[in-house]
């Protein structure tokens, strides 16, 4: 082209440059205007009386969660022993439905929820989750499949993310562990997905307890094992029904004994093993059985 | 050898197994049923105290055991070699096992003519030391003298073989020697008693039943056991049973009283409520059926009798020593009228804390009363079970510890539990407080009237007890 072809077309072109830009800046604000109908179709109308509605709901909800967490555990520390982790179990399961409940209801009091707002809201939800709340959504999932999985449940005495002790509350994100030190540690249930649990009484009202003591290699092993079965057997706590095992390793210091047992409740389990080390002690001092000599000790280090 | 055990079992009676004045006597505190009988006259309740301490072993009891006995001996004297040599009696840890064999013994020593004769491990206790129970045991038995070993049939009796250990490292070497000797000489035929608690333990820790022959439990108590047995008592006092069918509740507007019922205990209100409403419904049943088909039913005192009977055997589990503490505790001194029907309304057993003041006013209310045709009698109410109190894992713990040994002194309960003897002291006094357990010098025991729901609550506690 000329130029001065290009000077006759040119005012032409940015006609026709200027009216598809016209006609693609009024299709850009329609669709921004469809959008914002949208957004005004998907939020009711807010008012005072429902926000005042809201908050009520929040309340009773966090009321209700709380009355549940508190009739779960008054009930389950006063039953049948056996029946106890049974009924902790109903915990997780009414704090879930609590709070489904709960956010259904103001869901549906701020947003018109048709098909396709439902829709529109799950996809921007989890949209915003992928991106902002991408570890809480993970700890929510998992707690959820963990709900039916069973990993761990409230009353379990269980290891998880270096951390022992016993669940005693089972959480939308996390769980809560009382230690040994009776300190409260929030573990989230995301841990689940890539870390191993290490549970010792699975639902059950017994848990293992290993109990070590270690001896010269004098001891005669006989009367070792014949005191630590009667240690056992005379203890408050063994529940005599479960096995009592008796173990023995060889090592260049000395010869390890590890007695093998279930106290009657698992919580004793601390309280257990020290009863058995003490009562075992008196007897070792009684029979004149010799330890481990220090200097073998520090040797093997 | 007859004068060996009726010496043993007069001893029993006197020192060790009187049922109520052992524990009536503790000078500060008044637990079930003593808080009854502090609210009796006093001369009507040493007289009461006095009787049920001369009550004999139940009958049925006694039959039970000599029958198991007589059996079991004469197998073993047909054919030693080949039958087992030993048998087990089983009872609760709250009936004294020792009483109830000693005497089903001299029952069998009066009956039978040819007994071999009986050598008895006649201990009234545990022996302090648990490390000499193996030797004691032995010179007991007579178990060194040979010349007496040698005898061709010889009976060795065992009337508590919870008294032959301690829940302790070296307390079990006592059993651990016995269960040695048992299957040693068929010669010898071996009578055991036995708590259910403690032959459970034996079961699992020594193997001890593998042993042993027959084991047996003695028998729980009927209504009419119970009311046979007690029919001394009820004839001596002139004791009236109330009727507490509705209709006849409904004509006495303050028949209802006397419920023990208080805001602040809401467990023992709810209890009592519950116990109340379940013997009323059934006395009115029984009333109603008798109003039906008059024909089958009998006076309504003997009626009222024999519900009171079997409710009692029915809250006792048929238990005969928890039965009597009921017994007593459902005693109320009244003023009945010229019907026989209790008055509640001239009611004076609050007036009456045991005084002799009282006692002599009483006497005289008794003689201006009868001018009026009214006296004052024991009225035995609907009997309760007391509401057994809340207790602590550790509490549990103690109370298993003394029904596997029948009974126990604080050093030994200390043993037993692995704990310190200042520690289960205090356990001990709070537990007392409670009514739960009872103490008499050295000796702690569990208050039998709370036995049956104890046992329960244990056996709920994965305690190794067998669920009932």
């Amino acid at each position: 082209m000329g130029i001065r072809e290009y000077l006759i077309a040119s005012p032409i072109v940015w006609l026709t440059r200027l009216a598809q830009a016209s006609a693609s800046d009024t299709k850009v604000g329609q669709a921004a205007s469809d959008t914002a109908d949208k957004g005004k179709e998907l939020l009711s109308k807010i008012t005072g009386a429902k926000i005042l509605q809201a908050l009520l709901i929040l309340v009773v909800a966090y009321i209700i969660i709380k009355t549940v967490d508190w009739l779960v555990i008054a009930m389950s520390e006063r039953v049948a022993r056996y029946n106890r982790l049974r009924i902790k179990q109903f915990q997780p399961f009414m704090r879930t439905l609590v709070m489904t409940v709960t956010v259904i209801m103001l869901m549906n009091l701020f947003l018109n929820l048709s098909r396709e707002n439902v829709f529109a809201v799950t996809g921007t939800i989890a949209v915003a989750l992928g991106f902002a709340f991408k570890d809480y959504a993970s700890s929510i999932i998992a707690g959820i499949v963990g709900l039916f999985e069973s990993p761990y449940r409230v009353g379990d005495r269980i290891a998880i993310a270096d951390e022992y002790g016993e669940v005693i509350s089972y959480g939308l994100r996390g769980i809560r562990l009382r230690t040994p030190g009776d300190n409260i540690v929030t573990v989230p249930h995301s841990h689940i997905w890539t870390n191993t649990v290490s549970n010792a009484n699975m639902g059950e009202l017994e848990a293992q307890v290993v109990t070590e003591f270690y001896l010269d290699h004098e001891a005669d092993p006989e009367q070792v094992e014949n005191i630590l079965y009667r240690i056992a057997h005379t203890s408050k706590y063994t529940h005599l029904k479960l096995p009592i095992l008796v173990v023995m390793s060889e090592h260049s210091w000395g010869s390890l004994f590890k007695l093998r047992s279930y106290p009657l409740d698992a919580r004793d389990e601390f309280a257990y093993a020290t009863d058995l080390t003490i009562r075992a002690k008196k007897e070792f001092v009684r029979h004149n059985l010799p330890y481990p000599k220090r200097f073998d000790l520090e040797k093997s280090s | 050898m007859a004068s060996l055990v009726q010496q043993f079992r007069r001893w029993l009676t006197e020192k060790r197994f009187f049922r109520v004045a052992w524990f009536a006597k503790d000078p500060k505190l008044t637990p079930e049923p003593e808080e009854a009988l502090a609210q009796l006259p006093g001369d009507v309740a040493d007289k009461l105290v006095e009787m049920v301490n001369q009550l004999p072993v139940n009958p049925r009891e006694e039959t039970a055991i000599l029958e198991t006995l007589q059996d079991a001996i004469a197998t073993w004297k047909e054919n030693p070699r080949e039958t087992p040599n030993s048998i087990v009696i089983l009872s609760d840890p709250v009936s004294s096992a020792a009483r109830i064999l000693t005497s089903g013994l001299k029952q069998l020593e009066s009956g039978e003519k040819q007994l071999p004769p009986v050598r008895l491990l006649d201990w009234l206790e545990r022996p302090a030391d648990t490390r000499v129970i193996k030797q004691q045991v032995r010179e007991k038995l007579e178990l060194d003298t040979p010349e007496k070993n040698d005898c061709e049939q010889t009976l060795m009796v065992v009337p508590n073989l919870c008294w032959c250990f301690l829940r302790s490292a070296e307390g079990l070497d006592g059993l651990d020697y016995l269960q040695d000797l048992l299957p040693r000489n068929h010669g010898q035929f071996w009578i055991l008693g036995s708590s259910i608690v403690g032959w459970e333990y034996l079961k699992c820790t020594l193997q001890f039943h593998a042993y042993c022959g027959d084991v047996v439990t003695l028998p729980t108590l009927s209504g009419e056991d119970l009311q046979n047995w007690l029919s001394p008592i009820v004839k001596q006092f002139d004791i009236c049973f109330s009727d507490v069918a509705l209709h006849k509740r409904l004509k006495k507007t303050n028949s209802l009283t006397h419920l023990d019922v208080a805001i602040d205990r809401p467990i023992e209100a709810l209890s009592e409520i519950g116990q109340e409403v379940s013997a009323t419904v059934r006395s009115s049943v029984r009333a109603v059926k008798d109003k039906v088909i008059p024909e089958a039913s009998d006076d309504s005192e003997r009626s009222s009798k024999q519900d009171y009977f079997n409710r009692l055997a029915d809250i006792s589990d048929g238990i005969g020593v928890v039965a009597l503490q009921l017994f007593i505790k459902s005693l109320r001194y009244q003023t009945v009228n010229e019907d026989n029907t209790p008055d509640r309304s001239a009611d004076s057993s609050q007036d009456l804390k045991g005084s002799g003041d009282t006692a002599e006013s009483l006497k005289k209310q008794d003689t201006e009363s009868s001018e009026k045709e009214t006296k004052h009698r024991l009225i035995a109410t609907i009997p309760k079970r007391p509401v057994l109190p809340e207790l602590s894992q550790s509490d549990l713990y103690l109370l298993y510890s003394l029904l596997l040994h029948s009974d126990l002194t604080v050093d030994e309960l200390a043993k037993s539990l692995g704990d310190t003897p200042q520690i289960v002291n205090h356990q001990v006094q709070l537990l007392r407080n409670a009514g739960v357990i009872e103490q008499q010098g050295q000796i702690i025991k569990t208050n039998p009237v709370h036995y049956p729901e104890l046992y329960r609550e244990l056996a709920r506690n994965n305690f190794m007890i067998e669920v009932p």
